[in-house]
């Protein structure tokens, strides 16, 4: 009975102009349009388009030199050092010009350079620049800050040195980026000077004593070699899980959203049957209503599932769009398609119930466009606040997007059980909401 | 022989008496008409035998057991020929009884037998391919009665099932209904055409406002306006008050007025024309034609309740 029932529900669906337009034409337009445009944007932004700052210098190397030089003329030094030992000692330092180690070298790092360009600006125009968002960020290095940090490689002593970092509070994600750059060039340096540290103490206890500097030179250069290379993998271990491409994002985003209409669509088709009066037909006949609304169930789940097969064949054929490992995918879209079904099964008791479409409509115009939003259909959810973000993953939309999107890379049913979980459970509570209100109400 | 039997039958809508305890009765084999104004309760009724909703009180009897704790014995014998279109506009004629009969429990051979059947007596063989949305009203009908068909129920209601269509459908529904009661079906019409209900109908009932106020075969309800006669009466303009002096008359016992026309139902053998004629002329209205003739069944509710059928 069930499946009469059901295959009716579908022929309808099916003949449904107007409603296919919006299933399954809408999304495969949206896809195309939003993966040719924003979802090119949306590649860049991770790893082409630049986040844009500018680096204020109040350092200046012939200051600084000269200044190492007074440093190291000094009565104390000259008796601690002898002439070529400090000749050495100005040649490694000047080698070690962190100003331009930092511009030329980090920021000029194959790797980095696709993602942050930089100018380099007085202070004045910057601090415009950010207030008027067109900076990511601002990086203020600091009045002496090689002979700084020289002093506190080279010798015993420590003079505090501050890299100062402006953020643009509406780039969270990018500023964060170029701040973890940053960081991390400054950790290492206070690595070298550690390692500097751990090294004198080592000598001293050796009573090596002076002699050791000769070997300083060389392991501050070590040291100072590595930062490059680290943060390096630190870079790419940020963005290296995005793999995605853009027309990849939305083709998943867009298939997650648009089966929610399936729901609001099914609550019409419900009503229609109270409109059309073929609800008073099977009554007639002693259909129980929990019949009638179960073939809805079993209809809008696999209404839903061919729906995102169409839209899953017709991108990967057209867009090249790779969803994943095909059995994977097939029990996901099977998983997802059950928690829309319950959904529809809600709408429509309460549609029946209140005898009009306006919660249904309502649902149409105002939850899905917000859980579309905070499930990440438009914009990737993970730049949003945490709150969102994990609100988002828990809606049937931000579950699936999240689901379709791990197939994409790779991981395995297991990983995904949270989302399998997420999703069946919201299907199931719906479904107790439902059978329980049906319970107390009169449909 | 009773076969189906209505008792102290009562619906009561929050604060709306629909249907005010009504008893009545259906014979096995018979046609027989419900007649009623709009809002009579005549939808209410059909509603409760068909379980669609609980009566506030009253029973319903099938063969003298009670339906209402086990609707199952009626639901597998009766048919229901909504007021309403009851298809799915989408679908075509074929595929909606193709479903309706499977939801009856209809399957395979029978079923495709059945639906042959049906689209035979409904006359629409030719058309069945194509979908509700795109017949006519009177199509519409023919197929809305054919869903009712398919389980061949021994008892068949209609409620209204002739409102809104053309003159030629009507009659092919009215033959429908004929052939089918020779076939030996039990039919209950429901209507407010006189006509149709007097065409049709061994016996009738008139519904009015909830309450059944006359019952008999067409020729007993016929006695009771024996004793009037009728006047038809066209008029170039109506006034109200033209319409009130009327009806205070002695001897009137209901006016109606419609498509320009009076009906004035009045003791036979009063003089009632002298009347008529002079307050015509007090109210100044011409007269345009104006019969005597004897009454129908139409007449029985005017009488009854003052007013007409359709007003
Ligand atoms: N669901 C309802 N809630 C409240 N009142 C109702 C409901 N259904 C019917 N009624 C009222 O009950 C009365 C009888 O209605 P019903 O539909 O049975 O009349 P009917 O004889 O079938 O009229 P019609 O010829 O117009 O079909 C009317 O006054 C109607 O307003
Ligand atoms: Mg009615």
């Amino acid at each position: 009975m069930v499946w009469t029932i059901v295959i009716k529900d579908l022929k309808r669906m099916i003949r449904d102009r107007k409603a296919l337009l919006i299933s399954l034409l809408m999304p495969f337009i949206l896809i195309s349009i939003l993966g040719f445009s924003v979802g090119k944007f949306l590649d860049q932004d991770i790893h082409l388009e630049a986040a844009h700052i500018a680096i204020v210098n109040h350092d200046s190397i012939d200051n600084d030199l000269a200044d190492i030089k007074n440093f190291l003329d000094n009565p104390l030094m000259t008796n601690a050092f002898n002439e070529q030992e400090k000749q050495e000692m100005l040649h490694s330092m000047k080698e070690l010009d962190f100003t331009n180690i930092f511009l030329h070298e980090v920021l000029e790092d194959e790797k980095i350079k696709e993602f942050i360009s930089y100018q380099v600006e007085d202070e004045e125009t910057a601090k415009k620049r950010l207030n008027n968002g067109e900076l990511t960020a601002l990086i203020v290095l600091p009045e002496r800050f090689s002979y700084n940090t020289w002093i506190n490689l080279y010798f015993p002593f420590r003079n505090p040195v501050k890299v100062e970092i402006w953020k643009n509070p509406d780039q969270e994600l990018k500023a964060g980026i170029v701040e973890s750059i940053v960081t991390g060039y400054t950790e290492r340096i206070s690595a070298g000077i550690i390692a500097k540290n751990a090294f004198l103490e080592a000598a001293i206890e050796a009573n090596a004593g002076t002699k050791s500097y000769d070997q300083l030179a060389f392991l501050i250069k070590h040291v100072m070699e590595q930062p490059v290379n680290e943060l390096h993998t630190e870079f790419v271990s940020i963005h290296g899980k995005n793999k995605i491409s853009g027309f990849q994002y939305y083709a998943a985003a867009m298939a997650a959203m648009f089966i929610l209409f399936n729901a609001t669509q099914a609550a019409t088709y419900s009503l229609d049957e109270k409109r059309f009066f073929t609800w008073e037909r099977m009554k007639t006949a002693g259909i129980p209503i929990a019949t009638i609304l179960s073939g809805r169930f079993i209809a809008t789940s696999l209404f839903t599932f061919i729906q995102l097969s169409f839209l899953i064949i017709s991108s990967t054929i057209i867009f090249h769009v790779e969803w994943g490992d095909w059995p994977h995918v097939l029990l996901i879209t099977a998983i997802i398609s059950f928690p829309i079904g319950s959904l529809a099964v809600l709408l429509s008791i309460i549609s029946l119930i209140s005898n009009n479409e306006r919660v249904s409509l309502l649902f149409q115009s105002l939850f899905i466009p917000l859980m579309s939003v905070i499930g990440g259909s438009f914009v990737p959810n993970a730049s949003m606040p945490d709150f969102i973000k994990n609100l988002g993953d828990l809606t049937v939309n931000g579950a699936a997007l999240q689901g379709y999107m791990k197939v994409m890379q790779g991981y395995s049913i297991s990983d995904l059980s949270s989302i399998y979980v997420t999703l069946l459970l919201f299907g199931m509570t719906l479904m107790i909401i439902s059978f329980g209100i049906l319970k107390r109400r009169e449909v | 022989m009773k076969i189906l039997e209505a008792i102290e039958l009562k619906k009561i809508y929050k604060k709306n008496v629909a249907v005010k305890g009504i008893s009545f009765h259906l014979n096995q084999g018979e046609i027989l008409g419900f007649l009623g104004p709009n809002g009579a309760g005549k939808t209410t009724t059909i509603s409760m035998i068909a379980s669609l909703i609980p009566p506030t009180k009253g029973d319903i009897l099938l063969n003298g057991k009670t339906i209402l704790t086990n609707p199952k014995p009626l639901r597998k014998i009766l048919g229901v020929v909504p007021q309403e279109i009851a298809l799915y506009p989408e679908l075509t004629a074929l595929e909606n009884l193709r479903f309706f009969g499977k939801i009856y429990g209809l399957k395979g051979n029978k079923l495709e037998k059945r639906v042959e059947k049906v689209l035979e007596i409904v006359g629409l063989e030719e058309r069945a391919k194509e979908k509700i949305e795109h017949y006519s009203g009177g199509m519409k009908r023919r197929i809305n009665i054919g869903a009712a068909l398919l389980h061949q129920p021994e008892i068949l209601i209609m409620d209204e099932p002739t409102v809104g269509i053309d003159p030629q459908s009507r009659n092919h529904i009215l033959d429908t209904v004929k052939k089918l009661a020779e076939n030996g079906m039990t039919i209950l019409y429901t209507s407010h055409y006189m006509e149709e209900v007097e065409y049709l109908c061994d016996r009738i009932y008139i519904m009015d406002a909830g309450a059944i106020i006359a019952e008999g075969t067409k020729n007993e309800l016929k006695a009771i306006v024996s004793k009037n006669d009728r006047i038809v009466m066209k008029i170039d303009r109506y006034d109200k008050e033209f319409d009130s002096a009327l009806k205070s008359i002695p001897e009137v016992e209901g006016v109606t007025f419609n498509n320009e026309m009076f009906t004035i139902i009045y003791k036979k053998g009063s003089n009632l024309l002298g009347n008529i004629f002079r307050l015509a002329e007090e109210y100044q209205i011409n007269i345009l034609s104006i019969d005597v003739k004897t009454p129908s069944l139409e007449d029985v509710f005017l009488q009854l309740t003052g007013r007409g059928l359709r007003d």
